[in-house]
């Protein structure tokens, strides 16, 4: 139980909201009584406490240099737009969840989770951020993500069957098209357009995207599924609200040809 | 110790992002390379390939981050077996993590956190770490750690209580010169009797790093003290930030005519050099190596 206490007090030091860190900065001694330790613990602790400080700029320099350096252009264009959102953003985070991936690298991940509602609900932080953040975030996680085996017994295309593709792949699914904003320009909005983006990983290990039309988004979502490629055109073109006519089908063959030479299609199902 | 057929003992290195690319093209010679599966494990593309080329160039050890063999969390169990699954395949002889604690709640702190020197700690901890032993599969040895608060009332010395768990729990010892010297520098022990005192027969690796003095209080980054009085007010932390300092190269010396042979590895995780200059450390290292362990048989 004394153990138990006395970490807790660590975590509320390292992890604690802003409010905390003052408390903690203007009275440590003070910081420490209100953990309820054993007493001869709290004594022991009193005259050092100072450097539980020292504790929480320590753990939290670890978390936060993650999570700046996976979502730096967010964090960027967040210091641009709505200055200070997403620093309140980790604080909260940090004070009221933590993290709790042994990974420092799904820290970010959690994160977003996390923020991403609130930052939706906030009106001092545009549409677009939130979804900017998802696709810097997506094209790490993608770049990084094991690449499970292809199956031995490719086949050819075939309208009969079912495809494969070289995981791992992504759809992402935006009201702007986010993957234009500029590099050079953080206090820059994109155009507001829904868009669809293809996030693969080339020969080289890198993050690629492909902008598809949103025939082409249903399409690879319903391969995806496991719909032979037929079924799939079928099901996408109804989706849409198209007829399957040639112009659909020459534009299918097109993707699939373009995503070959990308290697992200391999092939097909050979049962 | 052996990992598949190859032997690791010497000086090695831990193995960053910061220059994997350029050294797994260079391929200098190293004994062996240190690796943290927290950075491997579930990852694929470039560093699940830079690990198979790694593992083609050098043996490998693993450096765990974040059992937490301290908290009073439980054991994560899908860690360890994750771990588990990941050790096999690197086939590291041994793996090692800290005597710290770095959970708490169901968080995780992603630092190095400091446990009580108390006698209800030592069957505490002891238990986890054998519990833990088992799920991975692998001889575990625990590490000393850097820390800047004891928390709570001290029943023992840092050297007895590494002693004791690592009895109670029958495992290994990995000796962090560096950490055992800021320790000693910081509380003001000496740390030549904190190595007398110390379970030096379980060594089965050590660890060296630089430091870097702050100020207590402010904990602004400052001009290494050159004597007593300028140390006032200041600490050392143990950042990896800086080239390992002479006081702690001669303690390696004096700790490895002890140990006899056993692995010594270089971290270096902040302000890394030009990987030339981390090389010529290694090579440094070496020769102190060479020099302690002639007396020993191979």
């Amino acid at each position: 139980m004394s153990a138990e206490r006395v970490q807790a007090m660590f975590a509320k030091a390292c992890f604690g909201s802003p409010e905390d860190a003052r408390e903690l900065a203007g009275d440590p001694a003070a910081f420490v009584e209100l953990h309820d330790l054993a007493p001869e613990d709290a004594a022991a602790i009193g005259p050092s406490a100072r450097r539980l400080g020292l504790y929480r700029r320590l753990v939290r320099g670890n978390v936060t240099h993650v999570i700046r350096a996976m979502l730096e252009r967010t964090r960027a264009r967040f210091e641009a737009i709505a200055p200070g959102r997403f620093d309140a953003a980790v604080d909260a985070f940090l004070a009221e969840v933590g993290p709790r991936t042994a990974h420092l690298r799904d820290v970010p991940a959690e994160l977003l989770a996390f923020a991403a509602p609130r930052w939706r609900a906030d009106p001092s932080v545009p549409a677009f951020l939130v979804e900017a953040a998802e696709v810097e975030l997506v094209e790490f996680t993608v770049g990084v993500a094991p690449r499970p085996p292809a199956p031995s017994d490719l086949a050819d295309v075939a309208a009969d069957r079912s495809l494969v593709f070289a995981e791992p792949l992504a759809l992402v699914t935006t009201t702007h098209a986010v993957h234009e904003l500029p590099g050079g320009d953080l206090a820059a909005a994109p155009p507001a357009r829904a868009t669809t983006l293809l996030v693969y990983r080339d020969g080289e290990h890198l993050s690629r995207f492909l902008e598809l039309t949103p025939v082409a988004a249903t399409l690879l979502e319903r391969l995806r599924a496991g719909s032979p490629l037929g079924v799939a055109i079928a099901e996408a073109c109804a989706a849409r609200g198209v007829p399957v006519d040639d112009a659909v089908l020459a534009g299918a063959a097109r993707l699939l040809a373009d995503l070959g030479d990308r290697g992200v299609l391999l092939g097909a199902r050979a049962a | 110790m052996t990992t598949g057929s190859k032997r690791v003992n010497g000086v090695g290195l831990g193995l960053r992002w910061e220059f994997v690319e350029q050294i797994l093209e260079e391929r200098p010679r190293l004994d062996f390379v240190e690796i943290s599966p927290e950075n491997y494990m579930g990852r694929g593309g470039y560093y699940d390939e830079a690990l198979e080329r790694a593992q083609s160039l050098w043996p490998i050890v693993t450096h765990g981050l974040t059992m937490s063999v301290g908290g009073t969390d439980p054991l994560r169990e899908e860690y360890l077996r994750g771990l588990r699954a990941f050790l096999g395949r690197v086939g590291s002889p041994w793996h090692s993590d800290h005597l710290c604690f770095g959970t708490h709640g169901g968080a995780v702190l992603h630092d190095l956190l400091p446990v009580a020197f108390q006698e209800r700690e030592v069957s505490r901890i002891a238990d986890r770490i054998k519990r833990a032993q088992d799920a991975i599969g692998v001889r575990l040895a625990i590490e000393n750690i850097s820390f800047y608060l004891h928390p709570g009332a001290r029943e023992m010395g840092e050297a007895e209580f590494l002693s004791r768990v690592c009895e109670a729990a029958d495992c290994g010892l990995l000796l962090d010169v560096n950490n055992a010297w800021v320790n000693a520098t910081n509380f003001g022990h000496d740390v030549d009797a904190w190595m007398r005192e110390a379970p030096l027969d379980r060594v089965v690796q050590i660890h060296v790093a630089g430091h870097d003095w702050f100020t207590d209080g402010e904990w602004e980054l400052t001009e290494t003290p050159r004597t007593l009085a300028e140390r006032e007010g200041k600490l050392i932390v143990d950042t990896h930030g800086a080239p390992v300092a002479d006081e702690v190269l001669a303690l390696l010396a004096r700790v490895l005519a002890r140990t006899g042979p056993v692995p010594v590895l270089l971290e270096r995780d902040q302000s890394i050099p030009p990987l030339e200059v981390l090389i010529a450390e290694v090579r440094a290292l070496e020769a102190i190596w060479a020099r302690a362990t002639e007396g020993w048989a191979a």
